[in-house]
Order: structure tokens, then C-alpha cells, then sequence
């Protein structure tokens, strides 16, 4: 081959070898298991608030929102990569960056994803966001949200999980305590399932021992028809330093009126005595149509309630 | 010497020739000649190159040393049959003035142009054959020669006497001086007739040229008779077609002499400027190139044996082709001058440095093709059909160059748009996409033709450049693409319909290189129909 030709196949293989994009089916696969906000939020009718709204539905409309804001938050860490290509593809894990933190100087983040088949219709995808300082080798990273999702055969559906893990961060020097919003937090699990009706998402948050509130449990079901049901249980002491074990349990219909019920343990060693509180329903206005307080005498008429 | 096979089979018919020819006296006839060329011949023929450009150099060489003065010879370049009518009529009446003044007349009509079906094609007019031999036949000048360079052409000589020989003898039957009519064709009745860019004309009419020049002066009497010269543009006429892809062309030949004299058509002896190769020069073929780059006249050389041809004055670059190089060197003919070549003043030279101009010539001959089509693009994989880069329609322009670098060959440049819809399966998630495509490509192929050009075939290969993306219906998932360069593979065939107008039917080959997930050799093929405007 002379010179000329040779050189005339070099530049030939050197533009094939060119290609350059995003352009890929098994990105697919990992973009599809990253859960959006509005798969895992609370979808209560929340909009009416008035200033005789009932207690408990005031109640129960700030933990949905308190609620909604963590999945946002959350949320949040794994938009770090939803749209961006994989800064290195190798067969089935993707991996964006590491980047630098820039309210974070000396970290560094990463995101790594990792495929799995279940079934030949059915894909698990375990993701963490991971932390390192700057200059510390492969071992330095230290998981600070780790995922999982299994598919069930349309976008963004399945069950999944994610764990904030902001103690494990602690421990490895990263200064979770700088963000106020996870100074005294010890971890978050998060579990959901909109594979199909109901919906279900869980959330768990574990704080430090000298929180007052030391943990919570959230659990939110969705129907198909747009009635829903909230449970929130919480630990932690009341005002007097005693222990306190309690629940609130909300259910509403598709139109917003609902019940909601207020229970705790107070024996002092939670001996599994459950006493309540505390009963609200109200109607489509958020206004109180029954309620019921210890110690008083209710209000209203009980058979106004519809649970 | 030992003569070439073609000469060998000659030689009996020109043995006999040259013992029974007589000289005669060029100048002892008053000549007359219409030379006509024209390189187009209407709609359904390609334009020719050289026609034009070789009824001029038989017009030179004739007027220089033919004996045929300046005013008597008109030449016609790419005019219609009207004007060649004219001219011949022209002449005509002053041959029938000469003949009244007692002079004896010659007349001489050359054709260089396109033939077909029996008639000469002079742009959209035609000439029958049949009607312009009649007109020779018919007319007062003692000797009238035809001689048509173009295809087909042999189909005047078909009658009784037409030879398709290398050489013709005239009989001496008598004292007096000949009289009658001789055709000669540049092709047989069913052959075409071959141009060539190198030596820049037909081969039959440079060689007949060259011959004229003094090349074709077998007797070295300084003259060369019409015999000799057929006879020395019939031997390199075959000789040099025989390995070409349209074949052998023959030359023909048809007469109907009467009298005992051989025609000398050239006297270069009377005229002392040219050039003169020595017999000591190493044996060969020297092309001598003129200043515009083109092959004046070329000497065929054997060894040990001097040559003359007659040439104007005039700067000249001589050419001598060996297996390896080039021996080239310059030559100026001095007005009424012989220039002798000496051998040391050639140099070596690389094939690169030929002072041939024919790359010059190929572009002036570019033909440009714009056309419209329909594509259809697939993938050879099916799961990469399927899911990654579907099978998709386009519609695409496409501009080709044809014999831009090089006669036969076509340089051409492609785009197309496409997009179609398409779903891809991921673990039963089923994701519609709009898929969309962009490809701008540049292709190189040799180009073979049929039919006098209106078929056409060709294969080569392709550079492009491809920009894939598609758009999901889900919002959530980003907007995805890849770009690169692929290499292919083109075979195309074309149809011409009209002067203008072609039916294009192209098929592709192409090597794509994914390398997004992993790296993947991918190939699609790809099929194009469409219409194509040439001007």
C-alpha cells in the first residue's frame, strides 16, 4: 500500500471512530429509574385553607407538606445527573463526575449507577451520591444518598428506595452539620411504590438523640380515586421530658373532606396502651364538622364523619 | 526493421502500392477543401471533445502543406447542416471556375463529429450519408476525397470496392492522371469512433495528421501520398484501439479511381521548417506538444532511421514515454528552418511532469448534475433497527461533478433530511420517540456508460457525515443524539430520459462505528431514487 493510500485510511478510520452524543438506549434504563418529585410526593386536595380550617387537617396539611419537601429534597440530590450524559459508561454502571462542591470546598460528589436484570422485563437499578475529599483515593467515598429501584413496565414505575445516609457523612468528616437542615439528623429511608394502585411511599427519619422529636414515620397511601390516607408516627418527649410515643392517622376522599385521629401511648414505658387524643373530620370546606378532645365534651355531629 | 504485426499484415497490399504508385505533383492541381467539425450531435448523443478541435488541425495541416491556399478551404466549427451545405456549395462554384480556366481540381471534405443511423449529426441537423456521398459523387472536380471521422461512418463505404484493409494500392492502368472519388472512414459500419484525452483528438484523425506531417512518409520521398497516410493512420488507429474498453476501430476505405497517379496530399520537402530526428535518436515515439499543451504531431521513430516532420514555426516541448520516466526537452522551430533534436538536450522527467495538458482538457469537459430523490435508510442489525436507529425515509439533494478529476470518473455531494416515529423497548417500557436525521455526504466512483451514454453505471466510494437524534414524548427523558463520519460504498445507475433529465437509482454501503454504551461496528445500506437534472 503505497503512502498516499495509507494515509488516506488513516484519516478515513480516524473520522469513524468520530462518533460523539448522548445517543443510547441503556441510558434510558438509568434515567428511567431516577424517581421525579412527582412520583413520590403526598397528593392530598390542600388547597383550602381558612382561618377555621380544622386543627387536625391544618395538622395534617403541614406534614403533607413537610412531607412533600423532603421527597423534594431528595429529589433534588438525584437531579444532579437527570438529564446529563454519564461522564463514563463501563457495561452496566454510568457514572457522573466527580464534580467539586462549591459550597463544599476540599469534596467533591459523584453519581454511580448500577443495573441489574431481574427478569427479562423487570430491571433494578441500585444509584448512590457519593462524597470524597479531594486528594483521598477510590476508598474515600463515602455514600451520602443511596437509591434502588426495581422496574414494572412503564416509565418511572416500580418500587424503590432511598436512603439519605447523613451520619455516615458525618463520620467521614463531610460537614453535613453546616446545612441546618441536616444538623440533627441521623438518617432517611424512604421507600415507595406507584407500580400500581394504591400508591404507597414511606418515609422514616431518625434524628439525633438530643432532638426532641428523635424519629418519624410517615406512611401515605393514594387511591385511584383520589382518596388517600396519611399515618404519621413520631417519637419523642413532651414538654414535661416525659417520653412520648404518638400517631396521627388522616384519611380523606377525592374531594378533600376527611377525618383525621390522634392517639398516643402514654404509659411510661410505652406498655402498648393506646389512648385517643384527639378525633377531627371535616368537610370539603376544611371546615371541622365533628370534633372530639380528652378531656372535653365533642363537638358537632359524629355521623357527619365518613370514616 | 522489424515491422510491427500490423504492418506485416500490410504489407503485401502497400508493397504493391508504393511499386505501382507514381508521385505526382501536389501543386500541378488546384485544391480545394471544406473541413467541418463539430462536437455535439443533438439530444441523444454526448458531446464529443475533439471534433472541433480536429477539423482544425486538418484544416492547418493542409493549408501549411497540402497545397491547398487559404482561400480555398473554409472551415466550419459546430455549425449546423445549413452552413455546411453553403460551404461545399461555395467551393463547388469555384471548382467549376478553375475547371473553366482548364485547371485540374481536388476537393477535399473532411468531417470530424457524431453519426448515427445513417446520417451525420451536425448539432440538431443532420446530413444523410447517403446524400453527401451522392454529392461527391456527383461533382465536376477531377479527384474528390471524403474522409469522415465518426462513428459508424464506415456505412459510406459499403459498397461495391469498400475495403476495411490497412492499406490500398491504386491501379496503374494508364498514363493519365487519376480521376474519381475516394472515401475514407474512420470506423467501420458498426464501430464507433474513439477520442482520446491524451493525445488530445479521434485517434483516426491525429493519426492521419501526424502522418501528413511527414510521420507517414514510407518512400522518404519528402511527400506523402493519400495511401501512405491512410496506410500509417490505419496501422496506429488499430494499433492503439485495440485495448481500449470500446475495442478495435477499423478504418475503411472505398475508391473509384481511374488513372495511374498516386494523390500526394502533403510536400513537406519543399518546405525546409520543422524537425528532424536524427537516425543515431534512440528509437520510439515522440509526441511533439505545441505551446497550448496539446500533441501538434508525434514521429514514430524506428531505429536507426531518420524522421521529418513538418511543422510550423514555433516553440515546441518534445516527449519520449519509456517504461519508467519521461525524456522531455524543449525544440524551436525557426521560420524556414529544419530543427534537428538532439537526444543529450532531453531530460528525465517524471509521468508527473507530462507537458500533455489532458487534465486541463478533462475539466473544461465537466458536467454537473443536480438532483432530487427519495431515500430509504436501514440498519443491517435488527435490534439496532429496532429500538436504536430505525429504518427511516429521507428526502435528500445531491450535486455530482461528472469526469471532474478525470474522464469516467464523478465526484458528487449528497444531503438528506429525514425523521420518522419509532418506540424503543426498555425492561416493557415502551418510549415513542420522533427519530431524526441529517446525513451530508461526498462520494468519489468511476463511472461506466452504455449506449452512447444514455446508460450509465457507476461504483465508489462514499465519505458522509451523520447527525442522529430523536425527541421522546416523555418529557422527562432528555433529548438524545450522535454524530460521526461513516465510510461506504456507492453503486449508482442512471438513466437518461432526455437531453437534460435522468432517472438516478443509487444503493449504499455504509460502516458506522457506535461507540455511546460501547463500542459496536454497525452497517446500514441505503437506497436513493430520484431525477437528475444535468447542464
Amino acid at each position: 500500500m503505497s503512502s498516499r493510500w495509507a494515509s488516506l485510511c488513516t484519516v478515513l478510520a480516524g473520522l469513524a471512530v468520530c462518533g460523539c452524543g448522548n445517543y443510547s438506549n441503556d441510558d434510558l434504563d438509568f434515567q428511567l429509574a431516577l424517581p421525579e418529585q412527582s412520583d413520590m410526593e403526598a397528593k392530598m386536595q390542600l388547597a383550602i385553607m381558612r382561618t377555621d380550617s380544622a386543627e387536625y387537617y391544618q395538622a395534617t396539611r403541614h406534614a403533607v407538606t413537610t412531607f412533600n419537601n423532603m421527597v423534594a429534597e431528595l429529589a433534588g440530590l438525584i437531579d444532579l445527573v437527570r438529564g446529563n450524559v454519564p461522564t463514563s459508561r463501563n457495561g452496566d454502571e454510568r457514572t457522573w463526575g466527580p464534580w467539586s462542591l462549591e459550597d463544599q470546598p476540599g469534596w467533591q460528589i459523584r453519581v454511580v449507577m448500577r443495573r441489574s436484570t431481574v427478569s427479562t422485563t423487570l430491571l433494578r437499578m441500585d444509584y448512590s451520591v457519593d462524597v470524597s475529599p479531594f486528594g483521598a483515593d477510590d476508598s474515600g467515598w463515602v455514600p451520602f444518598l443511596a437509591g434502588m429501584y426495581v422496574s414494572s413496565g412503564s416509565a418511572r414505575t416500580g418500587q424503590g428506595e432511598i436512603h439519605l445516609l447523613v451520619s455516615k457523612a458525618r463520620e467521614a468528616g463531610y460537614p453535613v452539620d453546616q446545612d441546618p437542615g441536616l444538623a440533627d439528623l441521623v438518617r432517611i429511608d424512604m421507600a415507595y411504590d406507584n407500580a400500581d394502585f394504591p400508591f404507597s411511599v414511606s418515609l422514616y427519619v431518625e434524628k439525633l438523640a438530643t432532638a426532641s422529636t428523635k424519629s418519624g414515620q410517615l406512611d401515605y397511601l393514594q387511591n385511584q380515586d383520589g382518596s388517600g390516607r396519611l399515618t404519621f408516627d413520631w417519637e419523642g418527649q413532651t414538654d414535661t421530658g416525659d417520653p412520648l410515643a404518638a400517631r396521627m392517622v388522616s384519611q380523606w376522599i377525592g374531594s378533600g373532606a376527611g377525618r383525621a385521629d390522634l392517639t398516643a401511648d402514654l404509659t411510661p414505658n410505652r406498655e402498648g396502651v393506646v389512648t385517643t387524643l384527639g378525633i377531627e373530620c371535616w368537610g370539603v370546606d376544611s371546615v371541622a364538622t365533628y370534633s372530639y378532645r380528652i378531656g372535653n365534651s365533642p363537638l358537632g355531629d359524629p355521623v357527619s364523619c365518613l370514616f | 526493421m522489424k515491422p510491427s504485426p500490423t504492418m506485416a499484415r500490410a504489407g503485401p497490399l502497400l508493397t504493391a502500392f508504393l511499386l505501382a504508385a507514381l508521385p505526382a505533383e501536389a501543386a500541378a492541381q488546384h485544391r480545394f477543401a471544406v473541413f467541418a467539425g463539430n462536437d455535439r450531435g443533438g439530444g441523444d448523443t454526448r458531446p464529443l471533445r475533439y471534433a472541433a478541435d480536429d477539423a482544425r488541425k486538418m484544416h492547418a495541416v493542409l493549408t501549411q502543406l497540402g497545397g491547398v491556399a487559404p482561400d480555398d478551404a473554409l472551415l466550419i466549427l459546430n455549425q449546423a447542416a445549413g452552413e455546411f451545405w453553403r460551404a461545399l456549395s461555395a467551393i463547388e462554384t469555384r471548382i467549376a471556375l478553375a475547371r473553366q480556366h482548364g485547371e485540374r481540381t481536388l476537393l477535399l471534405v473532411y468531417y470530424s463529429g457524431h453519426a448515427k443511423d445513417g446520417e451525420l449529426r451536425l448539432g440538431e441537423s443532420r446530413i444523410r450519408l447517403d446524400e453527401v456521398k451522392a454529392r461527391l459523387l456527383a461533382g465536376q472536380a477531377d479527384i474528390r476525397i471524403g474522409v469522415f471521422d465518426s462513428c459508424r461512418a464506415g456505412a459510406l463505404n459499403r459498397t461495391k470496392g469498400a475495403r476495411r484493409a490497412p492499406a490500398f494500392a491504386i491501379e496503374a492502368s494508364g498514363s493519365e492522371e487519376a480521376r474519381g472519388l475516394v472515401m475514407l472512414s474512420s470506423a467501420s459500419a458498426d464501430e464507433d469512433a474513439q477520442e482520446s484525452d491524451e493525445i488530445g483528438g479521434s485517434y483516426f484523425s491525429h493519426y492521419l495528421v501526424s502522418g501528413l506531417r511527414g510521420d507517414a512518409d514510407r518512400s522518404r520521398d519528402r511527400r506523402v501520398t493519400l495511401s501512405e497516410a491512410y496506410a500509417y493512420a490505419y496501422a496506429r488507429t488499430v494499433a492503439d484501439t485495440a485495448e481500449s474498453a470500446a475495442g478495435a476501430q477499423h478504418p475503411t476505405f472505398s475508391y473509384d479511381l481511374k488513372g495511374n497517379a498516386d494523390l500526394v496530399l502533403t510536400d513537406f520537402g519543399s518546405r525546409h521548417e520543422g524537425i528532424y530526428v536524427p537516425g543515431e535518436a534512440p528509437a520510439g515515439i515522440y509526441y511533439v506538444v505545441d505551446s497550448n499543451g496539446f500533441i501538434a504531431a508525434e514521429i514514430q521513430k524506428p531505429a536507426g532511421m531518420d524522421r521529418q516532420l513538418a511543422l510550423p514555426s514555433g516553440r515546441y516541448r518534445v516527449r519520449r514515454r519509456l517504461a519508467d520516466r519521461l525524456r522531455i526537452g524543449e525544440i524551436q522551430i525557426v521560420a524556414g528552418q529544419l530543427a534537428t533534436l538532439d537526444e543529450t538536450s532531453l531530460r528525465d522527467a517524471p509521468f508527473s511532469d507530462d507537458p500533455v495538458k489532458g487534465a486541463m482538457r478533462d475539466e473544461t469537459g465537466v458536467r454537473t448534475s443536480l438532483g432530487l430523490g427519495g431515500l430509504v435508510q436501514s440498519f443491517f442489525d435488527g435490534p439496532t433497527r429496532d429500538g436504536l436507529f430505525p429504518p427511516t425515509g429521507m428526502l435528500g439533494i445531491e450535486l455530482e461533478l461528472r469526469d471532474f478529476f478525470r474522464r469516467g470518473w464523478t465526484w458528487g455531494f449528497d444531503f438528506a433530511s429525514g425523521s420518522t416515529r419509532a418506540k424503543v423497548d426498555r425492561y416493557g417500557t415502551l418510549l415513542p420517540f420522533r427519530f431524526s436525521e441529517l446525513t451530508a455526504g461526498t462520494a468519489v466512483a468511476k463511472e461506466w456508460r452504455f449506449g452512447e451514454g444514455r446508460f450509465s453505471a457507476s461504483a465508489g466510494l462514499r465519505l458522509a457525515f451523520v447527525l442522529m437524534g430523536r425527541k421522546f414524548d416523555e418529557p422527562t427523558v432528555p433529548d438524545q443524539f450522535f454524530a460521526t463520519f461513516t465510510p461506504g460504498l456507492v453503486g449508482s445507475a442512471r438513466y437518461r430520459i432526455t437531453k437534460h433529465f435522468a432517472m438516478l437509482g443509487r444503493g449504499r454501503v455504509h460502516y458506522l462505528l457506535y461507540n455511546v454504551d460501547e463500542n459496536r461496528s454497525l452497517g446500514y445500506w441505503e437506497l436513493t431514487l430520484g431525477v437528475a437534472y444535468e447542464f
